[in-house]
């Protein structure tokens, strides 16, 4: 039996902080050996998947950026040459430093997509504040996302109009005014919604205090899960710094 | 007499003069219509009115007081409500819940009374499917609802909504218009060029032209 049906199950304060840790950890890890360790939390992880196409996605796009470090990477690092290619040396060193970049950028997306995106963002903003972030960097945070898909809404409406009158990008003068005057409108049409956005929260009697309606529950799981959490940090701890 | 605006002269520096000396008197339990075209100054009329603008000349008196700083507003916003074109504009929380609770919650109302006035909101617009939704996910008209319930949870004494119906299909359209006929004991001020939508409504209706008001029969 799982123990969770859903990772949204888990206290998204708990989230937060097992993926705030295991990306610490990771990040200043250098021991190939260790990564063996770092495996066990994704490799469970993985399991929670449901939407594979999606996360498959997410795995693509990351990894498209970690194949354009293997392009100029292993070829500009200095050290031990393996071959050449024409002129430029390929080093063990080169590859080496690639190889760390590429687990762990891996590693860290997969905690992050599962543990973080699997749910709404919002969840996490709001754990956040419950984890006394600065209220004003919680907020910053909250309403970028919110608004990210209504400025999305309307680039896309932007972008409809132009497209019925018959805009096709080109390599012309045209074309780069055309694409200036289209990032100029998103930008006012955000900065006049923002107005708006504030309008009506006066309207509601907001004076600078965001209260929070929610507050999580801890359950008896989540306590289990961070023992575990804290067992399974201890051990990556004890190992790096034996 | 609740709302009394007392020869209002307004201009924008791009469009221009929009009011002059304009008056304008919304009475308990009046339920008033302002028809106009667009451009014609309704939304700012509203704006005016709650004090998100200021007019270069005039006065505006609200509860029989003459409102003439911003701590003034403060107090008369408890007690009305504002729905906006874009509903948007209005839904920022991050759940549908939460959104309907930030308007008490800044009123500083005790937790457990919060409570009972989002489920009764909910209730009484039959929200319930959305109460957990994220709102920047809602469909259109779900937006439009739910703003409405924002607003009501504030428990205003009156209403001012500016194009409430635009964009909306006939269901939605129709259950705003129910709600607002059963809300019987709000005043109401509705901006909108929809006249069909306001006379089911209003026992009142003005033709805003040219920067003055005349009522109209219907």
């Amino acid at each position: 039996m799982k123990l969770y049906k859903k990772i949204e199950d888990i206290d998204p304060r708990l989230r937060f902080l097992i993926c705030f840790f295991y990306s610490v950890f990771i990040a200043i890890e250098k021991d190939f050996f260790l990564f063996f360790y770092y495996l066990i939390l994704p490799v469970f992880l993985l399991s929670f998947i449901n939407d594979f196409k999606k996360f498959l996605k997410g795995f693509i796009a990351v990894n498209f950026f970690i194949f354009l470090c293997w392009l100029f990477l292993p070829f500009s690092i200095p050290g031990k040459i393996i071959f050449k290619i024409f002129k430029f040396n390929i080093t063990y060193e080169g590859i080496e430093y690639t190889l760390l970049i590429t687990i762990k950028a891996n590693l860290i997306f997969i905690t992050n997509y599962v543990l973080i995106f699997s749910s709404h963002p919002v969840r996490i903003v709001h754990a956040l504040h419950h984890l006394y972030i600065p209220e004003k960097l919680v907020n910053l945070l909250f309403f970028t996302i919110r608004y990210i898909p209504v400025i999305e809404n309307e680039k896309n409406r932007i972008e409809r109009a132009m497209k019925l009158r018959c805009f096709k990008p080109k390599t012309d003068i045209h074309t780069y005014k055309t694409i200036g005057n289209f990032l100029g409108q998103i930008i006012l049409r955000s900065y006049e919604r923002s107005k708006r956005v504030y309008k009506a929260m006066i309207l509601r009697c907001f004076s600078g205090i965001f209260w929070v309606y929610h507050h999580f529950k801890w359950s008896k799981r989540d306590t289990f899960i961070s023992i575990c959490a804290i067992i399974y940090f201890s051990i990556l701890f004890y190992l790096k710094w034996r | 007499m609740i709302i009394k605006l007392e020869n209002i002269s307004f201009s924008y520096p791009e469009r221009g003069v929009i009011f002059e000396d304009l008056n304008f008197e919304i009475y308990k339990g009046e339920r008033i219509g302002i028809k106009g075209a667009n451009g014609s100054g309704k939304t700012t009329l509203l704006y005016i009115i709650v004090g998100l603008l200021k007019p270069q000349k005039g006065n505006v008196i609200i509860f029989g007081k003459n409102m003439e700083k911003e701590s003034d507003f403060y107090e008369v916003r408890k007690k009305i409500g504002f729905l906006f074109q874009d509903s948007d504009d209005q839904l920022f929380s991050p759940t549908v819940e939460e959104d309907i609770a930030f308007g008490p919650l800044n009123l500083r109302i005790e937790r457990k009374k919060v409570e009972e006035i989002v489920e009764r909101t909910i209730r009484e617009l039959g929200i319930e499917n959305l109460r957990k939704r994220i709102t920047g996910t809602l469909s259109y008209g779900e937006k439009r609802i739910v703003a409405i319930a924002t607003i009501f949870s504030m428990e205003p004494e009156i209403l001012l909504l500016d194009e409430p119906t635009t964009g909306l299909d006939e269901d939605t359209e129709k259950r705003i218009k129910e709600i607002l006929i059963s809300k019987k004991d709000i005043t109401l001020c509705i901006v909108s060029h929809e006249i069909n939508f306001m006379k089911d409504i209003c026992n009142k209706i003005y033709l805003l032209e040219k920067g003055k008001l005349k009522q109209i029969n219907f």
